[in-house]
C-alpha cells in the first residue's frame, strides 16, 4: 500500500493486530481494516 | 563553588511514573506551518516530551513523509494524546492503539465534552484514568482546574494531573491561579499546566506557581515567528522555575526603601 509498516498500527474488525502477529493474519472478504499513524497534535 | 545556570537547570529533575526528565516544557506537534519548522522549534524549546495524535492513514498520500520522519522517538518521549475523544471508551481505544505502536506507553488522556469549549468531561475522564492506570499505562490526565476533580484523578492513580490554565488554544494564560495553588497544596503527584498559555510570561507565571511543568502547542505553532517563540518559551520556563525555587518577596502595600535613608 506504500506505507511503512513500522509506523502504522493495524486494526482488523476493531481488533488491534500486534506487530509480531501481522504475518499470521488471514483476511476475508468484508473485513474492516483500519491503518492508524501518528500525526501532529497537542 | 557557585552553581552556574546550566548546573542549576540540569540538576533540577523531576519524575513521571519513575522516568526522569529535566526540561519542564512539554511541546505539542500540531499546527506548525511545516514539519521542518516543527522539528526546529522542538529543538529550540529544549523539550524532552512531545505530544502526538493518532489518525487514520490517508492512502492517497502514500509515500509522503510522516510525523515520525521528523521526530526521533529515541530523542523524545512521545506522549500520544486522545484528543478528539468524547467518551471513555473512545479514549481507551486510542490509548491501546498508541501503545500498539511499541513506541510509548505514555498517554495524555483527554476526554472532551463538546467541540466549542473543548472542556473535559470529568466523569468520563475519571473513568478512563482508572481503566488505563490498571492496564499499566503512564497516564497524564488533562482536566479542568477544579481542585476536587484533580484530587479524584490522583486517587484514581493518575501519574500526572494536568489542569488547563484556560481553554485549549485560547492563549488566555492561567485564569485562576488560586485553583492551581489549591491543587498543588493537595496533590502529591506531578501537576502540570496543560493548555491555555499564549506567551512567555504566561509560562513564567505558571511555573512560578510551582507546577512541575507546562505543556503547550498553539502558543509556539501559531506565533508569527514560531522559532523565536520556542526560544522564548524555553527561557520563560526556566526563569519561572528559578523564580519559584528562589522564593519571591512578599507583596506589600507600602514602599520599602532599597537605599539606606539615614547617615547622610
Amino acid at each position: 500500500l506504500g506505507v511503512r509498516k513500522e509506523t502504522v498500527v493495524a486494526e482488523v474488525n476493531r481488533q488491534i493486530i500486534q506487530m509480531d502477529k501481522r504475518p499470521e493474519i488471514k483476511l476475508s472478504n468484508g473485513d474492516q481494516i483500519e491503518l492508524i499513524q501518528f500525526v501532529g497534535g497537542g | 563553588m557557585t552553581a552556574t545556570l546550566n548546573q542549576l537547570m540540569t540538576q533540577d529533575t523531576y519524575q513521571i511514573n519513575g522516568k526522569t526528565f529535566t526540561s519542564r516544557l512539554l511541546v505539542g506537534t500540531g499546527k506548525y506551518p511545516t514539519n521542518e519548522l516543527m522539528r526546529e522549534c522542538l529543538e529550540a524549546s529544549g523539550t524532552e516530551i512531545v505530544t502526538v495524535a493518532l489518525r487514520r492513514v490517508n492512502l492517497e498520500n502514500k509515500g509522503e513523509k510522516t510525523l515520525l520522519d521528523f521526530i526521533d522517538p529515541k530523542k523524545y518521549t512521545l506522549l500520544p494524546n486522545t484528543a478528539g475523544c468524547y467518551s471513555a471508551a473512545e479514549a481507551i481505544r486510542v490509548a491501546h492503539l498508541a501503545r500498539a505502536t511499541g513506541i510509548s506507553d505514555f498517554v495524555k488522556l483527554e476526554v472532551l465534552f463538546d467541540e466549542k469549549t473543548l472542556l473535559p468531561d470529568p466523569i468520563a475522564t475519571l473513568e478512563a484514568t482508572s481503566v488505563l492506570v490498571k492496564e499499566g499505562f503512564t497516564v497524564m490526565t488533562y482536566t479542568s482546574d477544579d481542585p476536587v476533580m484533580a484530587h479524584k484523578l490522583e486517587q484514581a492513580g493518575a501519574h500526572a494531573v494536568m489542569p488547563a490554565g484556560s481553554p485549549i488554544g485560547s492563549g488566555q494564560g492561567v485564569l485562576n491561579p488560586n485553583n492551581i495553588r489549591i491543587i498543588l497544596e493537595k496533590l502529591k503527584c506531578p501537576v502540570l499546566i496543560d493548555a491555555g498559555v499564549g506567551s512567555a510570561s504566561d509560562v513564567a507565571v505558571a511555573m512560578e506557581l510551582g507546577v512541575v511543568a507546562v505543556l503547550l502547542n498553539t502558543a509556539i505553532a501559531h506565533a508569527k515567528d514560531p522559532l523565536k517563540m520556542a526560544y522564548a518559551m524555553k527561557n520563560a520556563c526556566e526563569a519561572g522555575r528559578l523564580s519559584y525555587l528562589a522564593g519571591r518577596i512578599p507583596k506589600k502595600l507600602y514602599a520599602q526603601a532599597s537605599t539606606p535613608l539615614k547617615d547622610f
